[in-house]
């Protein structure tokens, strides 16, 4: 019973990352409407900021500010020089994703040329097991959950009960509608991507931290994990997203724990299978699929 | 002679509001039959589900004597019951005359195995159906445009496209979702002429259309839609002074 | 000169993978993932039906069957697998999936794919991948290692020319038309009787079966094969060669796999001489290919070569001379 626990901590860590990723990956997509195939890059970015703040100094904090800070540049400017100029020119959704695939494999080789193939190490702060209640987990495994909980709360609280948050659910909800009572359309889409590169490149630092290494193609490893996530809990639902979050994240945890090595991650694949198949617009989505799409 | 296409008690719900409730017509063959109501009636909804798009929740269609309801579109037009849709559907990227081939070719033509095994049986079909639809294209005063991408015509052309294509097939009957929406009289006239041609073809016509006027010079029934069931039919003299109607319309 | 080969040869047999992809992109409007995996299943289907059977020693190689079949048997057998395994991927993918959410699926079955492929050992001897393939007809002919690299590329173009030229067939026929007007408008080529799921279907396991020839010729091209040949990103240079070439048009998309894995491969040849790059041409390659894409997607979508020359397409569909019946009587010439 006991690995069953640790493996359902081991789950909840893995699931605190992945929300934040995911919903980051959903809160853009459901207010820009852009599929971002290069999203696991602004991971890697952020995890890359905070291993190149980490040579400047060794406080954690200074560290995630790097990874927020870069991952929201890098997210602006995917924004600005890729996906807005294709969009003037061309609504198809696909063509999009294309540019995103695109933009992808860039990234990730600009990454390969400034830091090599190899595995940077990620330096990480002391820390040790212990047990909380049936679980057990590092210093570094609760502050990941800790810093997830209070990065989604506040999360929250913005898209409930502030004026920005109201525009983006407004813009997300219809866009039509949204720019002609006067929110600034433009100004809405750079938030949201500003936004998502943020939490994104901190769920990028966190794994790092869980991880111990970057390479490039770290945040693109995890993209399917992400993607499994937001697609069960539907695209563009950000708190739907939560849940999937912690169904992958705890199917993972709890299978690494029974089957070995790298089955655990084809769980998530397969979960995000069942999902295309099942109901691809997510759990919490009631609409009826749209014959005109 | 019993109806060429029936509906009895069709019913449809959308999460709790019925968009059509226990609707039952009948349309007859070798005539124009039309479907009025004010908006929100749930025309569109009945279309789509004659059609195959969408499934009745109860209720049976029957088609030439078949029961079709829940049947995917394909299948349905496959029984000679073709539609066309509020928006002119071309194939964009395709030619004008590619379009009308599409509706030309029958079934059994388009394997891909027989395009490669049997080549020249291939060819005859494409030759057989460009011939049919150059014909067709002509009949409709679109043949000078056979080589032009469909999605550059204008709507108006985009409309008779659609009826070349539709005579082509050689449907029993034929949904008329709207045609006149947003057409200027001249053209108005074409797609009237082109649904006449219909007619003599032997294809009958349900129309939905707004414009009572069109509906009182071509069809000889109409059926009047309201709030998802029929409310009345007959001729347009009979219906003006039938109150259900007048309160369907003018009321609420 | 047996650099210009390899390059050559290594442009051909992608440009038959570009194809089968482009059956996928093109014709059918959807981003497939999954081709690059079919090409690895082909390669790694020919290898197990072409190698002999697993060496009873100790050196860890582990194979599945062995059975020492000769090179046309293997190209028809990966073929086939690669056929049945698009025909079940696409029978559940294509039912009701779309566009990003097809892409998002093809994506994942690769994944699952390569991951069991690694982990299941006894297959195909996992990370590590196969080695020693047979070389398609060495045994039976002759030849020098020179001369055999040319009749290899004679081979492979043979292939690709046969390829192209029934894919064309396809492409001009009742067939071939239906399947585009099912990519323009389904629920239109639905209202007119044509399976929206079937047609696709059907050209997917078309698309399907022509991976697995390329795979086929590539293992026993390179006799070699493993996990880290094939990812999802491999995809992304079979895409950007249809892009860049035009997927519109099946010439151009062998026009843009002799650019992407020719030309670019080539240019960058100099790159090792500028300092501080060190060993990073493939970085410095794939950061090119990327960009070019993106240019090509934004200033010409529709590739080098379009799909269709108007001169060219009033010979295309076989028009028979018969004059039209014109209103006022007189004959419209052709």
């Amino acid at each position: 019973m006991t690995i069953f626990a640790h493996s359902v901590g081991f789950g909840i860590v893995t699931a605190s990352i992945i929300a934040l990723a995911a919903i980051a990956f959903s809160l853009q997509f459901s207010v820009t409407t852009t599929p971002n195939f290069a999203h696991g890059e602004l991971l890697t970015a952020g995890a890359y900021g905070a291993y190149v703040m980490q040579k400047v100094s060794a406080n954690l904090l200074l560290d995630a500010l790097g990874a927020v800070l870069f991952g929201g540049a890098v997210a602006m400017i995917l924004n600005l020089a890729v996906i807005r100029p294709y969009r003037r020119i061309s609504s198809k959704r696909l063509t999009l994703f294309l540019v995103t695939v695109a933009a992808s494999w860039i990234m990730q080789n600009i990454l390969l040329l400034i830091f090599g193939a190899a595995p940077t190490i990620y330096r990480l702060p002391t820390s040790s097991l212990h047990s909380v209640g049936p679980f057990l987990w590092t210093t570094i495994d609760e502050e990941i959950i800790i810093s997830a909980v209070v990065i989604l709360a506040l999360l929250h609280a913005l898209l409930r009960y502030t004026k920005l948050g109201k525009s983006l659910r407004a813009v997300s909800d219809n866009p039509e509608l949204a720019r002609v009572t006067g929110i600034r359309y433009p100004l809405v889409l750079n938030v949201t991507w500003a936004m998502d590169g943020a939490l994104a490149g901190f769920a990028g630092f966190v794994l790092a931290l869980n991880i111990g290494a970057l390479t490039p193609s770290l945040g693109f490893n995890f993209l399917v994990v992400v993607f499994a996530a937001a697609v069960i809990g539907g695209l563009g639902h950000p708190y739907g997203t939560l849940v999937g979050a912690l169904v992958i994240g705890l199917a993972m945890g709890i299978s690494s724990a029974y089957l070995p090595g790298q089955y655990s991650e084809s769980i998530a694949f397969i979960l995000l299978i069942g999902a295309l198949l099942v109901r691809p617009r997510g759990i919490f989505s009631a609409a009826e699929w749209n014959m005109a799409e | 002679m019993s109806a060429l296409l029936e509906a009895q008690g069709v019913t449809k719900h959308f999460g709790g509001v019925a968009a059509v409730e226990d609707f039952s017509m009948e349309v007859p063959s070798h005539s124009v039959t039309g479907l009025i109501g004010p908006n929100g009636a749930g025309k569109s909804t009945l279309i789509e589900m004659i059609s195959g798009s969408i499934a009745p929740d109860s209720g049976i269609i029957r088609f030439d004597g078949l029961e079709i309801q829940g049947l995917p579109a394909h299948r349905v037009s496959r029984y000679g019951l073709l539609r066309t849709f509020q928006l002119a559907r071309e194939w964009p990227g395709l030619t004008v005359l590619e379009n009308v081939m599409v509706a030309a070719l029958s079934p059994g033509e388009v394997g891909l195995a027989r395009s490669v095994l049997r080549p020249r049986r291939t060819r005859a079909s494409s030759e057989d159906a460009i011939r049919r639809g150059r014909e067709a294209l002509d009949e409709f005063g679109l043949l000078h445009l056979e080589d032009e991408l469909a999605g550059r015509l204008s709507g108006g052309q985009k409309r008779l496209l659609e009826f070349a294509r539709l005579v082509l097939a050689s449907p029993k009957l034929v949904l008329l979702d709207e045609p006149f929406a947003g057409v200027n009289p001249v053209m108005g006239a074409a797609v009237q002429d082109a649904i006449r041609r219909l007619v003599d073809r032997g294809i009958a016509v349900l129309l939905v259309e707004h414009d009572l006027e069109i509906i009182e010079a071509l069809c000889s029934k109409i059926v009047v839609m309201a709030m998802g069931h029929q409310i009345a039919e007959g001729t347009m003299s009979i219906l003006r002074s039938d109150s259900a109607v007048l309160e369907a319309y003018l009321g609420a | 000169m047996s650099y210009f080969l390899t390059i050559c040869t290594f442009a051909v047999i992608y440009a038959i993978a570009c194809l089968a992809l482009n059956i996928r992109w093109g014709w059918g409007g959807q981003f497939d993932f999954f081709v690059y995996g079919l090409v690895a299943l082909g390669a790694y289907t020919d290898a197990v039906l072409t190698l002999p059977p697993q060496p009873k020693d100790n050196t860890g190689l582990t194979y599945i069957l062995g059975l020492r079949l000769p090179f046309v048997v293997g190209a028809i057998g990966a073929m086939a697998v690669t056929a049945a395994i698009s025909l079940i991927v696409g029978a559940i993918a294509l039912r009701q999936l779309r566009q990003i959410f097809f892409g998002i699926m093809t994506f994942a079955s690769v994944l699952i794919l390569a991951a069991v492929i690694e982990n299941a050992q006894f297959i195909v001897n996992g990370y590590t991948g196969v080695y020693g393939v047979p070389q398609p007809f060495a045994g039976v002919l002759d030849l020098s290692f020179g001369a055999y690299r040319w009749f290899f590329l004679g081979l492979c173009v043979v292939v690709l020319i046969s390829v192209y030229a029934i894919l064309q067939r396809i492409f001009w026929s009742p067939a071939g038309l239906v399947l585009r007007a099912v990519r323009e408008d389904e629920f239109a080529a639905a209202a007119f009787g044509y399976n929206p799921y079937r047609q696709r279907l059907k050209a997917y396991v078309l698309g399907g079966a022509i991976a697995g020839l390329a795979g086929s010729l590539l293992i026993g091209y390179i006799t070699a094969f493993n996990v880290d040949t094939w990812s999802p990103i491999e995809t992304v240079l079979i895409f950007a060669a249809i892009i860049t070439g035009g997927s519109g048009n099946n010439a151009g998309v062998i026009l843009g796999s002799f650019v992407i894995f020719g030309l670019i491969t080539q240019g960058t040849q100099f790159l090792p001489a500028i300092p501080g790059l060190g060993g990073q041409t493939g970085a410095v390659r794939a950061i090119a290919i990327g960009l070019l894409t993106l240019a090509f997607l934004r200033w010409r979508p529709q590739g080098l070569l379009p799909e269709r020359h108007f001169t060219v397409f009033r010979r295309r569909w076989p028009r028979s001379l018969l004059p039209t019946r014109a209103d006022n009587g007189a004959a419209t010439p052709q």
